[in-house]
Parts: C-alpha cells; sequence; structure tokens
C-alpha cells in the first residue's frame, strides 16, 4: 500500500506544479461537466467551447486562455485524470509556437521528476496539409475522405489502396520519420515549413498518419510519447468544432496525468 | 539485441504466423506451455494470448506490436491502436449463416460472439436487429431454438454444413494483421526494422503465390 499512497502522491505534486505553472502563465481554470448525455466525458474541449458560448461576446475578451481539470474515459472503462488547456481564438504560426513552448515548459517541470528527455518524441501530423496533398496528388473529394476516416480508426494498412498510383514520396510521408526527411518529400508537393521552437526538450519526428482521435482537429496536431509508456503524455492540435458557436476554433492539448506518472518512476518524491 | 514484444493470437492463426516467423529469420520460441518468452539477441519478446487479449495488450503497451485476425479488431474498433500491415495469413470469412439462407423477414435475432460487428451490419443494412451474445457452440442456436441466425467466422464452411446450415451473406473477409501500440510505432527505431522485416517477407511471399499463378 506504501507504493501505492506513494504514486498517488507523486501524481498528486504533479498535477498541483502543473496547475500552478498554468496560473502563472494567466490561464484560467474553469470547470465543466464531467458527464453528458448519459455518457462519461471522453474529451474535454467540446465542453470548454459549450460552456465559453453561454456568455455573451462583450464579456469575453480575446484570445481566451483556460484550462480544464478532471477524469478522462477511454473504451474498456478506462480512465484517467487530466488537464485540458485551450487556447481559443485565431491560430497562426506564432500561437502554435506559444502553445509548444508552454508544453516544453510544462515537460521541463516535468523533468524535476526524472522525465530525460533523450526519452521523450514530440510527434507531429496535420490534418490541413494532408487534405491540400490530396488535393496537389489528384485524389477526388471521396478518397481525400477515405483517406482521413481510415486514419482516425488506426487502419494504415488500407493506405496503399487509397493512395494507389500517388507517387513513392507521398506513401513516405505516412511513416513517422525525423523533419529533414519528411520535408525534403513534403515540399516536392506543398509549399510549408514546419513550426519551430528553440532547443525542445524533446525528439521530433513527423508523420501524415497522426490526424488526432478527434475529427474537428484542422492544422497542427501532435502527440508527446515517452519510451517507457504505452500512452501519450500529451495529444493536442488545432481545431475548429463546425457549428460550434463564436468561440469554435483555437489549438489546445490535454495532458495524461497517469501518462506523465508512469513516465517518472525514477524519482518518488519531490518536496 | 531485441528489446521490443509481440503479443500473438493462439488458436487457427498461430501456426501460419510460425511459418512467417521463421521466413522472417527469427527463431520461433519453444516451450511446451510457456506463454511469455523475453525479447533475445534473435528475436522480438513474444506474448502467446487468445485473440480478443491482444488489442488490449497492445493498447496497454504491454506488447509493442501484435497479430491477430481481422475479425477481432472489427469487433473492437475503438482500440486505440494501428493496424499497420495485412500479413496476408489465415485467411477466413465472417459470415451470417441461417438454416434455409434466406435473408431474415422483419426483425432478426442473432446469435454471435462478434456482437459489435452484427449489430453495425445490420445497422448498415437499415435492418433490425436483437444481438445474443454467445462464448461458442453458436452452430447450435439456430437448432435449439435461440436464434435462427449466427454470425461467425468460418474457414471451409465445413462446421456450418455438418450442422444444416447455409451461409446468407459474407459480413468480411479476414485475414491476420499486424497492429502496433502508437507510442511505439510513432517513435521509430526497432519498430521500424520489425515492421521493415515482416513487410519483406509478405511481399516475398505475395511475389511467389503471384508467380506461381502465372505458371
Amino acid at each position: 500500500m506504501d507504493t501505492w499512497l506513494r504514486e498517488n502522491r507523486q501524481q498528486y505534486q504533479m498535477f498541483v506544479g502543473l496547475v500552478q505553472l498554468l496560473l502563472n502563465r494567466e490561464f484560467s481554470p474553469l470547470t465543466t461537466e464531467p458527464v453528458s448525455a448519459q455518457a462519461f466525458r471522453t474529451d474535454h474541449t467540446e465542453a470548454v467551447i459549450r460552456l465559453l458560448n453561454s456568455f455573451s461576446q462583450d464579456s469575453i475578451s480575446s484570445p481566451l486562455r483556460v484550462f480544464s481539470t478532471g477524469p478522462l474515459f477511454r473504451p474498456a472503462s478506462i480512465w484517467t485524470d487530466a488537464i485540458d488547456v485551450e487556447w481559443i481564438g485565431p491560430v497562426g504560426a506564432r500561437e502554435e509556437r506559444e502553445v509548444l513552448n508552454l508544453i516544453a515548459e510544462m515537460v521541463e517541470w516535468l523533468g524535476t521528476y526524472g522525465m530525460a528527455s533523450e526519452d521523450l518524441t514530440m510527434v507531429y501530423g496535420h490534418p490541413g496539409w494532408l487534405r491540400q496533398l490530396g488535393a496537389t496528388v489528384g485524389l477526388e473529394l471521396s478518397q481525400i475522405q477515405d483517406l482521413e476516416d481510415v486514419l482516425h480508426r488506426g487502419r494504415l494498412s488500407a493506405l496503399e489502396a487509397i493512395l494507389g498510383s500517388a507517387p513513392r514520396a507521398v506513401h513516405h510521408l505516412f511513416r513517422p520519420q525525423g523533419p529533414e526527411a519528411f520535408f525534403n518529400y513534403l515540399n516536392q508537393y506543398l509549399s510549408v515549413s514546419p513550426v519551430v521552437i528553440p532547443s525542445p526538450p524533446w525528439q521530433t519526428r513527423w508523420d501524415l498518419s497522426l490526424v488526432g482521435k478527434r475529427s474537428y482537429y484542422s492544422g497542427l496536431v501532435f502527440n508527446l510519447y515517452h519510451r517507457r509508456t504505452g500512452q501519450p503524455l500529451v495529444t493536442g492540435g488545432q481545431f475548429a468544432l463546425p457549428d460550434g458557436g463564436r468561440y469554435a476554433a483555437g489549438i489546445g492539448f490535454t495532458l495524461d496525468m497517469d501518462a506523465c506518472r508512469r513516465a517518472s518512476t525514477e524519482v518518488m518524491f519531490v518536496v | 539485441m531485441y528489446s521490443l514484444t509481440i503479443a500473438l493470437a493462439k488458436g487457427r492463426i498461430l501456426a501460419d504466423v510460425e511459418a512467417l516467423w521463421r521466413q522472417s529469420g527469427w527463431p520461433w520460441p519453444n516451450g511446451e506451455r510457456q506463454l511469455w518468452f523475453p525479447p533475445s539477441e534473435e528475436r522480438p519478446g513474444v506474448v502467446v494470448a487468445r485473440g480478443p487479449d491482444i488489442p488490449k495488450l497492445v493498447e496497454r503497451g504491454i506488447a509493442s506490436f501484435g497479430i491477430v485476425g481481422r475479425d477481432v479488431l472489427e469487433e473492437q474498433a475503438d482500440a486505440d491502436i494501428l493496424e499497420v500491415l495485412d500479413l496476408d495469413i489465415a485467411p477466413c470469412r465472417m459470415v451470417l449463416a441461417s438454416l434455409d439462407a434466406q435473408w431474415p423477414e422483419g426483425p432478426a435475432r442473432v446469435a454471435s460472439k462478434y456482437p459489435e460487428v452484427t449489430r453495425r451490419y445490420f445497422r448498415r443494412n437499415a435492418h433490425p436487429v436483437e444481438v445474443v451474445g454467445l462464448s461458442g457452440s453458436l452452430e447450435l442456436a439456430p437448432h435449439i431454438g435461440l436464434a435462427p441466425y449466427i454470425v461467425d467466422i468460418v474457414q471451409t464452411g465445413r462446421t456450418l454444413r455438418q450442422h444444416g446450415l447455409q451461409e446468407v451473406a459474407t459480413v468480411f473477409h479476414s485475414t491476420a494483421r499486424l497492429i502496433a501500440n502508437p507510442a511505439a510505432w510513432r517513435r521509430g527505431g526497432e519498430s521500424e526494422h520489425l515492421y521493415d522485416k515482416l513487410r519483406a517477407v509478405v511481399e516475398e511471399r505475395a511475389d511467389v503465390s503471384h508467380r506461381g499463378g502465372f505458371r
């Protein structure tokens, strides 16, 4: 029992430290319902957007920087405590950098718990580029939709059939790889460049097959993985909720506290 | 030295997997009733488990890869895993069968080990269905009055025929798939090596089979 209590204590200390960091960066806490439509919450973002849209436009200044905490449920009755951070408003390269810098700051703080940067890999994808690329290489709209559908369902084995006779360079973009190789391939078709933050505390890889679990992701998406955990520590990206009301777009991310704890087994206590 | 582990489904798939595994150059782990073999110099680690448990082992990162039939993956469509390669082994079909081979008139009562697959199939066909979940001996269901229809996998159809059942429709074709934990897959390194090795074997077999077809 001692170990269990110690691990719980460690996870709570992490949680408190991360929340304090967000408060120091002037993110505002808000509470969202853990259940909706007789189902447990699987996502904070839509609940946050619904909540914000209940205020009048005059009372909110943009961009909004908010966070919500509490359990997230997954299939098979698995749940985790989570911190969800949202930047609501128009998103460009500057906002992407700000959010990634915030994640880097949070990860560096988690380094106190033994999380080493060489064990961390940030993988980026981009559903927006995926759609542009599909159109550029001559895929029909229905094929692009099929492509997004199989990627959302994780059926990478179906990619070959959809991409068909597209050049091999296009096929390569759907395997994880370093930024240099990825953009060598991608820039043959699209004139885009990666978002770059100075000295990130992780290794970087790109993979167009990463589209995020939710259909509302519209631009840059990212997952942060640790060598010791099978689940991402951080998932997030730029989103645009269709029919989401006035505050339907932004960029955000979720920290999985259970995965963070499992990635930090080396140092059990920070006082 | 390997560090990753592959979870393999017990049962009908395992013999085909062994052939594929040996062709990749990895020694097949031998052990009478042993179900776990840690990674070694020559081969990845192996966990042998029931098919329906494989997606969970991979999702939770207990194994970085898994080999399991598409039938199991279709039933557990919510699992957070990546299906990265069709291994083109252990072929079978998921079928709807009954005593009279007729599409149901009105609401259908169907016995199946695959309730989600069954519900999805009937939803796609806009036909009302009541699914009776069973864990085995499905072929008895139409005979004992439990349900006039079953949805189950068949390889040759012999078991269906032995029980006087006939196919009404094919729900989908299934083969064994290589699945990956998204974290292990996207971090690359050894997972790329494992994937490339198995993919090369699958392509080699397809090539041989293709050439054989033109003899």
